[in-house]
């Protein structure tokens, strides 16, 4: 009986909030002289915490399926699986964090022509073509500079969601870091930060202005020699 | 005497009547009859007002020189239907619009598609369905199913053997009729040529892929008259800036696909596709400025690339398919075809063609004395006969129907469900008919049972067509607008047995000191249902075995089985001893409630620290009550649960449930007193009632649940009240201000069965802000849904 209440509690909490919380995700690579390095790439939806543990109780919501824990487990494990069978990459590793709704995936490469190979693996054929025309990361070592380009077009993915459920977009944000062994000359995006010890490279730019276009994650980055 | 020829009078008018409505035009074993009134409509809208609305307007600006219904011809005083016949694969959904004019509707109906004569009737025709009309009715119809199997399940031998004659002297091209078809499916009218679409908005691609690709054509197609090197020797050179035919893109684009006739360019369109000329044209534009040996002299005039716009060069997929739809003459659902038909093949272009999936046919094993093998799929050659022709076949039945008594007007189940008040109503025959539609099966073929699984779930759906298997005999819905309120009422007929089922499980009532523990006025929604458990627990297996054997009559000792352990599932007593089955769930408020969550800070080397922040959400306050003798065995569980840490005792009789494990901020308080066991979110709210303190009794919310045994009550004035306004969004606030002022409550119950029925009644409560519940509606149609 207790068992039924709570599924009604959390129904009703659902129904009322459907239409708040947001997420982040946060792409962190660190890029060494020679070429290779290490990325890692998290999902946080903690603010949306009372949402999802009450949508994760359910079927389905909206015409949208509802997945399981462990249905989200093995979906990260089987892609984790295949970015290790890739080329130039080792150490995989996931992070699975229920309490907290925050997911990661890293891996270490021997080159960045690696990573985008992980990229292009996972991703649906169509941005996979579009990918081996325009490389998501490139590095050049002679002149010393890191591209980052968009690697699939994240406002059109933004636009298919339904009008309805776009607010899940209200303060959501995608955050990108790059780390250099040797200190960063210049940035091309505006909106990038680069730290104190000219090392990294920060840029977090809003879902809200990446779908309007009011600014974007692509760089290039001028090292030092 | 006198009687009986009063009785006969009065039965020959009443027929006159039905002979005049539509009604008498529907077949008689359609399966789903809908109407909506138009005299009652306008009872409650005049016409010029349903004119204006949004909804209607937009309509009338489809068509020139029509504001009007009656500009279009159509009655609106009269009875508009909409039906659904079923044949063994292919479905017919049909609308009946009453006619004033039949010259201004053909008027109409020319500026959309071009009329043809189908024997005595005009009609018009699309892909998938067609209106026909005489003088006084519109009949429009759409046809679904996909199947490639057919026969005319439906109409009677007599008048289908009438027909086939009819159609076999009119249509002389068509295959004769037999019992089965191949359908085929007409080409597109929205068909595109990809060259002409891709001229508009072709572009010079330059990445080098493709203009190697162009180069490799260009040299084992073109440099026979143009040079390898572009220099010209029979066609002119192209690496200057004179062009014979133009120099744009799309010039070039349009003189390789097309030819020069009568000179010596010749068309490439059948041997080159849009891509690769569009490769060619992109490498014939890279030659220019190169410098070849023994160059032709420049022919034809100049063309100042400078000058050239960059417009295209520069378009997103969007942009190119908003510039092709600016000419585009289609209306309606071709416009969307053909809309989404040269997006795909533009993003084709740009991309790649998606990888087709190939679905696998499984073929079917044979076991033999060798072994198995696989049996080859059966062929059978069908003649062909297209949609379109089923339809008019299907047109001329309904239209030309003059007898009354083949007629849904004939129909008793339907002439005793429909409901002279209601504005409209929608009716259905046969809930398994409809079921087995649903899910395709009438598609299957006939001539053998398939074997395994699929096989059997056919068998039962074969059943489940000819019975009342849910034991639900027919559904009406009608919907009735009186000034301040709009009803909506589902009627479910049920078969005795069923009926008898339902109600012992109905025996319940609520218990009416739940509505001493909340604020009738203030309260802002409720949900309670009142079931007997200990019938329902006896009586639900019986009703599945009754089901059960219905559908499998050869598995009799399956179905018991499976009825047995649904029985020990619930068991019931168990559970009939512990709730009475009563119970009711209130929200009487929505408070907000700090929540923390996760996020990161970084430092001056972007590193990344997790950080626990928080924020507030709105949260329901709500109360849980459920009736029960056994009040004694659930302090006994209380106190066991305190002993294992799951629950606190707080006070006498309050209880506080750990939710630690669960992940929602959620508090939930147990209180047991009156024979009631509550739960509340609230710690207030769970003391008053430990403490004794009731409010007065809410008769007004008691009254609404009185032969109910399920309810939902929302006051829209409470709830929009308590919603916290500056977390809405300025267009979400223009939403709750008009349900504010326009809707005051809505209601859905479900009724004790009576004779045989099952009623669920859905009201909502405008406030009179517009003159009634139409206009209401109506009103928050144009707020919301104006693009």
């Amino acid at each position: 009986m207790l068992l039924k209440t709570s599924w009604l509690v959390a129904f009703s909490v659902a129904l009322l909030f459907l239409f708040t919380g947001c997420f982040e995700i946060v792409e962190e690579v660190t890029i060494h002289e020679n070429g290779s390095g290490k990325a890692t790439i998290t999902l946080n939806i903690s603010q949306s915490k009372t949402r999802l543990a009450s949508i994760m109780l359910m079927d389905s919501i909206n015409g949208y399926n509802v997945p399981t824990e462990a249905e989200i487990r093995r979906h990260i494990k089987e892609l984790a699986q295949k970015i290790k069978e890739t080329k130039g990459v080792s150490k995989v590793s996931t992070v699975i964090n229920f309490d907290d709704y925050i997911f990661s995936l890293s891996c270490h490469f021997a080159t960045v022509e690696a990573l985008n190979k992980v990229l292009s693996s996972i991703s649906s054929k169509k941005d996979a073509a579009m990918m081996a025309k325009k490389k998501p990361f490139s590095f050049d070592k002679n002149r010393k500079i890191f591209s980052r380009n968009y690697h699939y077009n994240i406002a059109s993915e933004f636009k298919k969601i339904k009008r309805d459920d776009r607010e899940i977009l209200d303060g959501a944000s995608v955050t990108t870091i790059y780390r250099f062994d040797k200190p960063v000359l210049f940035t091309k995006n505006k909106d990038s930060k680069v730290s104190k010890s000219k090392k990294a490279v920060f840029l977090k730019v809003s879902a809200e202005d990446l779908v309007k276009g009011r600014k974007n994650i692509k760089n290039q980055i001028q090292l030092g020699k | 005497m006198k009687k009986l020829m009063l009785l006969s009078l009065v039965w020959l008018v009443s027929l006159s009547t039905y002979a005049q409505d539509l009604l008498s035009k529907i077949p008689k074993d359609a399966v789903f009859v809908g109407v909506l009134k138009g005299e009652k409509l306008l009872e409650q809208v005049p016409e010029e007002k349903l004119e204006s609305y949004h909804i209607t307007s937009k309509l009338f600006d489809e068509f020139k020189e029509m504001s009007s219904f009656k500009d279009m011809g159509i009655d609106l005083h009269q009875n508009f239907y909409q039906f659904v016949s079923v044949t063994d694969s292919v479905g017919y959904s049909c609308f009946l619009v009453p006619l004033q004019s039949a010259d201004k509707f053909e008027k109409m109906a020319a500026s959309l598609y071009e009329v043809v004569q189908v024997g005595e009737y005009k009609g018009i025709e699309s892909r998938w369905g067609a209106i026909f009309w005489d003088q006084s009715v519109a009949l429009y119809i759409f046809s679904f199913g996909e199947s490639t199997r057919f026969d005319y399940g439906m109409i009677d031998y007599d008048r289908r053997a009438q027909i086939e004659e009819e159609v076999a002297v009119e249509e002389e091209e068509m295959v004769e009729i037999e019992d089965s078809y191949e359908l085929v499916e007409e080409s597109n009218p929205w068909d595109f040529d990809q060259y002409d679409v891709l001229e508009k908005v072709v572009t010079v691609l330059d990445d080098k892929e493709n203009l190697l690709a162009g180069k490799a054509i260009f040299e084992r197609s073109c440099a026979a008259c143009h040079l390898r090197d572009g220099g010209g020797l029979i066609g002119p050179n192209h690496t200057d800036d004179y062009w014979l035919h133009g120099g744009s893109s799309s010039e070039i684009f349009h003189t390789i696909t097309n030819g020069i006739p009568g000179k010596g360019m010749v068309s490439w369109r059948s041997s080159l596709s849009p891509k690769e000329i569009q490769q060619v044209m992109s490498y014939v534009r890279g030659l220019h400025g190169t410098t070849p040996k023994n160059a032709k002299e420049p022919q034809g005039v100049f063309y100042d690339r400078s000058k050239e716009s960059k417009k295209m060069q520069k378009a997103s997929l969007d942009e190119k398919v908003a510039f092709l739809m600016q000419d585009c003459q289609l209306t309606g659902i071709d416009r969307r075809e053909y809309r989404r038909g040269i997006r795909r093949f533009l993003e084709d272009l740009e991309y790649g063609p998606e990888a087709e999936i190939v679905e696998v046919e499984e073929l079917e094993t044979e076991e033999t004395e060798n072994g198995s093998f696989v049996k080859p799929p059966l062929k059978v050659e069908k003649p062909k006969v297209t949609r379109r022709e089923l339809i008019r076949v299907f047109g001329k039945y309904v239209l030309s129907n003059k007898s009354i008594q083949n007629s849904m007007a004939f129909n008793q189940s339907y002439l005793k469900n429909r409901n002279k008040k209601a504005v409209a109503s929608a009716w259905t025959s046969s809930y398994g008919e409809l079921y087995a539609r649903m899910l395709g099966l009438n598609d299957m073929p006939s001539y053998g049972y398939p074997r395994g699984m699929m096989g059997g779930m056919f068998k039962i759906v074969q059943k489940m067509k000819t019975s009342d298997v849910a034991g639900v005999k027919s559904l009406t819905a009608n919907l009735f607008l009186k000034k301040n309120v709009a009803e909506m009422e589902v009627l479910a007929e049920m078969s005795d047995e069923m009926a008898g089922y339902t109600k012992q499980m109905s025996q319940q009532k609520f218990n009416k000191d739940f509505f001493r523990y909340f604020d009738g006025d203030k309260v802002m929604g409720y949900w309670g249902v009142a079931v007997n458990v200990e019938n329902t627990i006896d009586g639900y297996p019986k009703m599945v075995s009754s089901i059960l054997q219905k559908i499998m009559p050869e598995q009799k000792e399956e179905a018991a089985l499976g009825t047995e352990f649904i029985s020990i599932l619930l068991d019931a007593e168990e559970i009939g001893e512990l709730v009475n089955g009563d119970l009711m769930m209130v929200v009487s408020d929505v408070i907000e409630k700090e929540v923390k969550y996760m996020s990161y800070e970084y430092d001056d080397d972007f590193n990344a620290t997790k950080v626990e922040k928080t924020r507030t959400e709105p949260m329901p306050e709500f109360l849980m009550m459920m009736s029960t003798d056994k009040l004694s065995f659930f302090r006994k569980a209380m106190r066991l649960g305190a002993k294992h840490g799951l629950i606190n005792l707080v006070s006498n009789g309050l209880y506080k449930l750990e939710t630690k494990s669960s992940k929602l901020p959620l508090e939930l308080y147990v209180v047991l007193k009156d024979d009631i066991l509550f739960i509340a979110s609230s710690e207030y709210q769970a003391r008053d009632i430990a403490n004794g303190k009731k409010l007065k009794m809410s008769r007004k919310h008691k009254r609404k649940t009185k032969n109910k045994n399920g309810i939902f009550y929302a006051n829209n004035d409470a709830i929009i009240n308590a919603i916290p306004f500056d977390l809405m969004s300025p267009s979400e606030k223009v939403y709750l201000d008009y349900f504010h002022s326009n809707f005051k409550d809505m209601e859905i119950s479900s009724y004790k069965i009576k004779n045989n029925v099952v009623k669920t009644k859905v009201s909502v409560h405008t406030s009179g802000a517009g003159k009634n519940a139409l206009e209401s509606f109506f009103g928050m149609i144009d707020q919301f849904f104006i693009d």
